[in-house]
């Protein structure tokens, strides 16, 4: 028969069971002394490193963090777009292979992807983890600090914050606090509506938004800012290139409408569309949200497809 | 501000000179199955200041032997935190086995401890049950009590069983769409779902979950992103987990499960993924694979050691059917050529030639029959499959054949596709033997809606004589097995991009032990 010790079949009840033993390691636990982590259940939780199962106890459950020579000094620009991810390195010295965490935290009001990496450490390895971070806009210009821990090893970065200037053109879009979209496709993140690159030949280089579900209407791409605005005028550039042209490729119908009263109200609508740049004028709003509900698409794949949107006052 | 290296900043970690051993007995053993590590903090924290429901991510059993079988709950009130939205402490959580379902009749109980190391995952082994028999289960911790499951222990392996009931099930990409398949799968009367691979997809998950689009899912940037690292997967796991079809399905019945490559990457094998070194990639799939375990009803045998588990295994359902689960991703191989491995092939091929079965049942990832895709000459093949490795798979053929074993039914995923292949023991000539038959299930929700056929599946009949059905509905296929003839219906949904579509048997195929080979009912 087969040489699987479960295939024998277990006659002991857990009582007879529980009179074996068992070795247990017992990891010592450290305090992480990530800054923030009191305000954080994950970051408070996982500071230490375990050993690799089967009862054998890790040699060298210590491991070592540190930053990237090349993140330790990131700079960003403030926004949901200016980000830039910094690289943890993860590195276990030991002779044992073992489980690590690390636990992460920001100076605020910078923001990290994720504050827990957990991973498998082979002796003597180095795991190399990249963790975008990015600062709001209105952040304080100047110097803030990242800090990552492991057990009693920890490490800096100094990630440089500078402001995201006003577009000299006046493309209000560019300084909104929140950017989102009902969905997107992988490789056509919001941020590339938004990135001044209106170029519809750079397609597919993640400066253009893309939707992630063909044929499910309809879409939204919205704008979010801090404070109101007042908006009179809206471009879209939809997809539109000798390779993808806008007959095709772009989008068909859509309405712009702004956010009041508890509720969206359009200020403009586009039907029929064939061309690649599209402007709306209306009277001039004040508002602190704008999106453009979009409604169908010129076939192709049946996606929504956004080079650029860009708002202006008039 | 100038930028320098950071390198000097960091500090070395002491060496551990508090570490010790503790010996535990009594009581202390059955809560610490699933771990022989215990966390830093040996005592464990009050569950009744828990201030949301911890058993978010629902209930399972699995693997059942005739007096055993896996009970798996993880404690996670937040289901997107890296934690679980537990602290950093153990935690108590009794379990409870009973014989009806108002646990009036509690047979077994006993307390577990969810450890953060393991994330709070909870593997109660329950033993001491008897054979063939219906049971229900709870957790509890704190003031919460979890959901009810149901599952049921294996018949005795020499008791004569006349008739037993099996599911397979596949391929459940959670943005492709709703698990509604497993509220149908919950009102079948099974004894067993044997769950083929593709679990969780590491593919990116967006705010409205894909094609569910659900504005209400809220799901969090950082599913944009393919997991690489272990708090990355257990995040997907969260994520997989909390859909209250899937938890109804795991609630219903006992499951064995096997993986395939999309609970790591796609197409991976063994320690090869593309460019990137194997060195890195063994990393990762260590860290996929421990988190596979963590949220499955498994024993400790199948608990990795790095990127090394052990998960193929064998099952024993009274003298009426044998199942050996496979792992055809593992130890896949370029040079020598192979699928299985050496060590697997030979553990199949002497358990199929050990078993005392009338039905020896492989439960496998990768279509095993032949699939021409392409009328010409040489037709075209699917590399990933076991078309790729014809090597390993005529010597499971010749292996079945020289040592007379009978009652060879496989059953597969993958390919988000229903087949029903004779197993011919040479595919380019039919009138060779039939060796087996392959019952290929489609998938849970992966492709979307799907379709009934198309004009590739309509080629590939006319391609592959010995497939005698292709249809691209969601779903999965149940078994009703007897001592002499096993019977398959597939059951399939006409969608899954919105919740609350039917089932229906599409098709029916028996297939005789006598003479094996389909025939449709």
């Amino acid at each position: 028969m087969t040489h699987f010790t479960f295939l024998r079949r277990p006659r002991t009840s857990v009582a007879v069971l529980a009179a074996a033993s068992v070795a247990l390691l017992v990891a010592p636990t450290v305090t992480p002394t990530a800054a923030n982590a009191a305000a954080n259940t994950a970051a408070n939780a996982a500071a230490n490193a375990s050993g690799s199962g089967h009862g054998k106890p890790p040699q060298t459950p210590g491991i070592q963090v540190s930053v990237a020579a090349d993140s330790a000094g990131l700079n960003i620009a403030t926004g949901q777009c200016g980000g830039a991810p910094i690289t943890v390195r993860l590195t276990n010295p030991g002779t044992q292979a073992v489980y690590a965490d690390a636990t992460l935290s920001a100076a605020r009001p910078l923001a990290l992807q994720r504050t827990v990496i957990s991973t498998y450490l082979p002796a003597g390895y180095t795991a190399q983890v990249p963790i975008p971070v990015t600062a709001p806009l209105g952040t304080e210009p100047g110097s803030y600090s990242v800090k990552v821990s492991a057990g009693k090893s920890t490490a800096n970065a100094s990630v440089n914050v500078t402001a995201t200037a006003p577009d000299p053109n006046g493309d209000l879009a560019r300084s909104a606090s929140k950017i989102s979209a009902s969905s997107t496709h992988a490789g056509y993140p919001v941020c590339g509506a938004v990135d001044g690159d209106t170029d519809g030949a750079h397609w597919g280089t993640t400066t253009g938004w893309n939707d992630g579900n063909s044929t499910i209407w309809p879409d939204w791409f919205e704008l979010r800012w801090d404070g109101p605005q007042t908006v009179g005028r809206v471009t879209l550039h939809t997809l539109n290139s000798t390779k993808y042209p806008a007959a095709r490729y772009g989008l068909k119908d859509w309405d712009v409408q702004t956010f009041s009263d508890g509720q969206w109200k359009t200020v403009a609508s586009v039907r029929g569309n064939t061309q690649g740049v599209v402007d709306t004028t209306f009277e001039p709003v004040r508002t602190t949200d704008l999106r453009v509900l979009l409604l169908a698409g010129n076939g192709a794949n049946d996606y929504s497809r956004i080079v650029e949107l860009e708002a202006f006052a008039s | 501000m100038t930028s320098s290296s950071q390198e000097d900043e960091v500090r070395r970690a002491a060496p551990h000179t508090r570490r010790r051993f503790l010996t535990v007995s009594g009581a202390a053993m059955a809560l610490a199955f699933g771990t022989n590590l215990a966390s830093g903090n040996t005592a464990s924290a009050d569950s009744k200041k828990l201030r949301s429901d911890p058993f978010a991510l629902g209930v399972a059993s699995g693997d059942p032997l005739p007096t055993a079988v896996v009970l798996w709950t993880r404690l996670a009130p937040e289901i997107f935190d890296p934690m679980g939205g537990m602290p950093d402490k153990n935690y108590k959580v009794e379990w409870q086995v009973a014989t009806d379902d108002r646990f009036r009749q509690v047979v077994r109980a006993g307390t577990a401890t969810a450890q953060p190391e393991y994330r709070h995952s909870v593997h109660v082994d329950a033993r001491g049950l008897e054979p063939g028999r219906e049971y229900f289960y709870r957790f509890r911790t704190g003031s919460y009590l979890s959901m009810t499951g149901r599952t049921k222990t294996a018949p005795e392996a020499r008791d004569r069983v006349s008739r037993f009931r099996f599911g397979i099930a596949s391929c459940q990409a959670y943005p492709d769409g709703y698990y509604t398949a497993y509220q149908h799968l919950a009102e079948e009367d099974l004894d067993v779902l044997l769950f083929l691979g593709d679990y969780i997809y590491e593919n990116a998950v967006n705010t409205v979950a894909g094609d569910r689009f659900d504005t209400s899912a809220q799901v969090p940037d950082i599913f944009q992103a393919a997991p690489v690292t272990l708090d990355q997967y257990r995040l997907f796991y969260s994520l997989y987990k909390s859909d209250p079809d899937l938890q109804a399905g795991h609630a219903a019945l006992p499951w064995v499960l096997t993986w395939d490559d999309h609970e790591v990457v796609d197409n991976y094998a063994g320690g090869v993924k593309g460019t990137v070194p194997v060195e890195d990639f063994l990393v990762q799939r260590a860290n996929a694979y421990r988190a596979y375990w963590e949220h499955q009803p498994l024993r400790l045998e199948q608990l990795p050691a790095g990127p090394d588990a052990q998960l193929y295994r064998r099952f024993d359902f009274g003298d009426l059917m044998q199942v050996s689960v496979l792992d055809t991703r593992q130890y896949r191989n370029a040079q020598p050529r192979t699928i299985t491995g050496e060590a697997q092939m030979d553990w199949l091929l002497d358990g199929l030639s050990e078993s005392r079965a009338r039905w020896n049942v492989i439960a496998n990832q990768v279509m095993l029959a032949k699939q021409r895709t392409t009328l010409a000459n040489p037709p075209g093949l699917n590399a990933d499959a076991w078309d790729g490795f014809p090597e390993d798979r005529q010597r499971l053929f010749d292996g079945i054949v020289e040592r007379g074993v009978e009652g060879v039914c496989v059953v597969t995923g993958d390919t988000h596709t229903n087949y029903a292949n004779d197993l011919k023991l040479n595919f380019d000539d039919m009138n060779s033997q039939t060796v087996g038959v392959e019952f290929v299930g489609t998938s849970i929700s992966s492709g979307r809606d799907g379709f009934d056929t198309s004009p590739q599946l309509e080629l590939q009949l006319q391609a592959n004589p010995h497939s005698k059905f292709e249809n691209g509905q969601r779903g999965y296929v149940t078994f009703d097995v007897n001592r002499d003839e096993m019977r398959a219906d597939y059951r399939v949904l006409p969608y899954v991009t919105r919740r609350g579509a039917p089932v229906e048997t599409r098709t029916s195929f028996v297939s005789e032990r006598a003479e094996p080979g389909l025939k449709a009912v």
